[in-house]
């Protein structure tokens, strides 16, 4: 009942949303999209093989092979564990979550014989995928000697004039907490003119440096709806669209926390924490269409492509601030909540994610009814994204934002979307997968890359490595495949970016092992 | 056996409290995942039994192969239609042809009319549990009084983007682009003293906030050089990362013992 007044609630109120960095867009469209145990199985490779549900979100022509029917369910669990360097030091944090690959119903039959009495089918499926898993959970610590955090919020209140007390109100959610819990405070010399703010955390870097912790939280993922049609001429030619309704939810909990490494009770600092929460919920639309062509026996060829998803998204979001400055004012917190009477921050927008285009061959032995001739099959994707093609606008219908703040959210997401391009760059995936069938039995190996999507610019480089197996069991009309795959993901994390100081990320080496179980239906 | 599973799903359904004057929607009801689980039960029965054509021969595998369902099922269809009328196919028939005839006489051996139209069994009470005016279309029924549905949608005071400062991104211009997405809120109440003047921090003593001990856990996770094996449960803000939840209104603070801090004027 709670998860259908969700839906509905997101329907009714045909929700927003929210991701206002260039990290976010990344999030939203690098990753490894679920599947059913089978395919995830042959490294997520589907472009061309056809004939099994997860087609619906790769290649829809590949439902133009079914003139049966399927329906199918696929749980599964993750594994993740993420493995942080920062300044030399390593961390590790793990965190595991359910989750579930394509699961969903095809319809297929054959179609009457046009004029010239040549034969084709038609397919129709609908179905439900996790499509991406935010759920990690990141640490990582370090002795930072070249810059602060609060120099985040110099930075901003330099950047804007602000030399009245809008300091201490007008910034909610960053450096307003930082001056009135006194991580950062006027200079010496405000009232004489000198109208220009400082951090009590930054004579630590002279002194030994600073100790800084950053703790993350992720959690929720992408859900998409599927609808497709699909239908094949003569067997040779397949085509199929399938229309996308992706379900957006990101919640991120992040706790940062700088501190003197030292027992100096004299030196007017001890630590600063800031916590932020943000929750990002939204929906989206998209169109996959695809064509496979079989040349000649054994062989598929296929191409698909991927509009954009077009996702209306809401941000709502918090954050507090603890400081504890010692003589110098002692300790303080403060919560954004004393400036918006106790709810969050909300704002509601448009995302943009990036087109894909993707083409495949496949070989399989052989395409004959008797299954017990069938011997197995290749198959190889490769898929190319853009990721500097995502963007971000205003929503003009976001009551909230009003008046003067419009124009500037406006100018604020075209400097996002010229960050976005001049940060990432497109980026090849590679995957290839096979099996060997022994009449009921299926044994499966896989393997993909996806290619780095950032342009090197402060040190910043990713990629993933997915190995897979899984075995598979068809016989009685009813079919289970059992899938484990081993994502290694190579990223960075940045704490915090400033424009005049080194800043480093943390490099993250996380691994996640999945294990989805799908058992289908012959209908 | 449709009918007991029905009658198994009303026993199950939380609305059965709506008999309450005040009901109040529990989003903690265990209801879903027993739902969820029996619903899951029935798909699974119902597809497994649509495999029956399958059970013998083989099964096809439509990556490889997706054949054309056999036409003899079809034909065979056929001939069952002309096939002679079981036992209770024939009193079905015949109660059809009689209800057609006088549609009232023949209610009390229609299920339908004895156990949902009117309550259970012969009892025409409109109190009775399974009286459509206070069961499943209870919900929603206009003539229902005294039905609370709790709304969780927020009321939100602050409506600006989270804004990052796009300079520290290489590559944009870093000297002309300042977003002052600063918040412009009205409502000042909570940010003064009453007599509206700025309230002095506290002269602090010249002592570590021992309470709030943050920076001595931070301090101690160095010092015994435990690299490598350390995770979110030995952390500095263990307890926070565990209980706060995002979008929950109310942040999660570092420490319970700091003051909290009011807003400065200078």
């Amino acid at each position: 009942m709670k998860r259908i007044f969700f839906v509905l609630t997101l329907i009714v109120s045909c929700s927003s949303l929210f991701a206002q960095e260039p990290a976010d867009a990344l999030r939203y469209s690098w990753y490894a999209p679920g599947g059913s145990a089978r395919q995830q199985a042959v490294g997520g490779a589907m472009a061309s093989l056809g004939g099994d549900i997860s087609s619906i979100y790769v290649n829809p022509a590949g439902l133009g092979f079914y003139k049966t029917g399927d329906f199918v369910l696929s749980p599964g669990f993750n594994l993740s564990n993420n493995k942080s360097t920062y300044y030399g030091r390593t961390e590790k944090d793990k965190k595991n979550s359910f989750s579930f690959g394509t699961s969903g119903l095809v319809i297929a039959g054959p179609s009457d014989p046009d004029r010239k009495g040549r034969t084709g089918s038609g397919a129709f499926a609908l179905a439900i995928n996790r499509t991406a898993n935010f759920n990690s959970r990141v640490l990582y610590r370090g002795l930072n000697t070249q810059s602060s955090y609060s120099q985040k919020f110099l930075e901003e209140l330099k950047n804007n004039n602000v030399t009245t007390d809008a300091a201490a109100s007008d910034y909610p959610f960053g450096s307003s907490l930082a001056i009135n819990t006194f991580w950062i405070d006027t200079a010496n010399g405000w009232n004489a003119g000198n109208k220009t703010f400082k951090s009590l955390a930054t004579p630590l870097l002279g002194t030994g440096g600073l100790l800084q912790e950053q703790q993350i939280t992720n959690s929720g993922g992408i859900t998409e709806l599927a609808l497709a049609f699909a239908g094949n001429k003569r067997d040779k030619l397949y085509w199929g669209v399938t229309m996308g309704i992706p379900l957006l939810n990101y919640s991120k909990e992040s706790v940062f926390t700088e501190a003197d490494p030292t027992n100096n009770t004299a030196n007017n600092f001890d630590f600063a924490s800031i916590t932020e929460n943000l929750n990002t919920k939204g929906t989206g639309f998209n169109l996959k269409a695809g064509l496979i062509y079989k040349p000649v026996e054994y062989v598929r060829l296929g191409l698909a492509i991927h509009t954009p998803t077009f996702y209306h998204l809401t941000d709502r979001y918090n954050a507090s601030v603890t400081t504890n400055t010692e003589s110098y004012q002692g300790s303080y917190t403060q919560s954004s909540d004393l400036f918006t009477d106790g709810q969050d921050g909300s704002f509601s927008y448009w995302m943009m994610s990036p087109y894909r285009v993707m083409i495949s061959g496949s070989y399989v032995l052989r395409e004959i009814e008797d299954v017990r001739k069938q011997k197995g099959f290749l198959t190889a994707d490769i898929e190319y994204v853009n990721y500097k093609a995502s963007s971000y606008t205003s929503d003009p219908g976001d009551g909230g934002l009003g008046n003067n703040n419009n124009s500037a959210a406006d100018e604020y997401f075209k400097s996002l979307n010229k960050a976005i391009d001049n940060n990432y760059k497109g980026a090849l995936n590679f995957k290839v997968g096979g099996e060997l069938k022994f009449t009921t039995l299926m044994t499966r190996l896989g393997f993909a890359y996806y290619g780095n999507p950032y342009k090197d610019l402060a040190g910043a480089k990713g990629n993933r490595l997915l190995l897979s197996g899984g075995l598979g069991y068809r016989n009685k009309g009813m079919y289970i495949d059992l899938t484990y795959v081993h994502n290694m993901t190579k990223d960075v994390n940045y704490a915090y970016r400033l424009q005049n100081s080194p800043f480093a990320p943390a490099n993250i080496k996380s691994t996640t092992g999945n294990a989805i179980l799908t058992v289908g239906f012959k209908i | 056996m449709v009918k007991y599973l029905l009658l198994k799903c009303k026993d199950l359904c939380p609305l059965k409290s709506h008999k309450s004057s005040n009901f109040i929607f529990n989003p903690n009801n265990t209801f879903a995942m027993k739902s969820k689980i029996l619903l899951l039960a029935l798909t699974v029965a119902a597809f497994s039994s649509c495999t029956t054509a399958y059970k013998t021969g083989q099964t096809p595998d439509d990556v490889y192969y997706s054949p054309v369902r056999a036409q003899e099922e079809y034909v065979r269809a056929e001939k069952e239609d002309d096939r002679r009328y079981r036992s209770d196919e024939y009193y079905d028939d015949r109660y059809l042809r009689m209800k057609v005839s006088n549609r009232y006489r023949w209610n009390d051996l229609n299920d339908w009319y004895s156990y949902e139209r009117y309550g259970s069994g012969y009892n025409y009470s409109y109190g009775n549990y399974y009286n459509p005016y206070n069961s499943w279309n209870y919900f929603y029924n206009p003539y229902c009084n005294g039905t609370v549905i709790t709304s969780f949608k927020n009321n939100v005071a602050y409506t600006r983007p989270r804004t990052f400062n796009l300079n520290a991104y290489g590559g944009t211009n870093p000297t002309n682009r300042n977003f002052n997405m600063k918040y412009t809120g009205t409502n000042t109440s909570s940010r003064y003293n009453s007599n509206g003047t700025y309230n002095a921090p506290r002269n602090s003593t010249n002592t570590r906030a021992r309470s709030n001990n943050t920076g001595t856990v931070l301090r101690d996770i160095f010092s015994s050089g435990n690299n490598n094996n350390n995770n979110s449960s030995n952390s500095t803000q263990k307890t926070n990362t565990s209980s706060s939840s995002s979008s929950s209104g109310s942040s999660g603070s570092s420490s319970g013992s700091s003051n909290s801090a009011p807003v400065r004027r200078f």
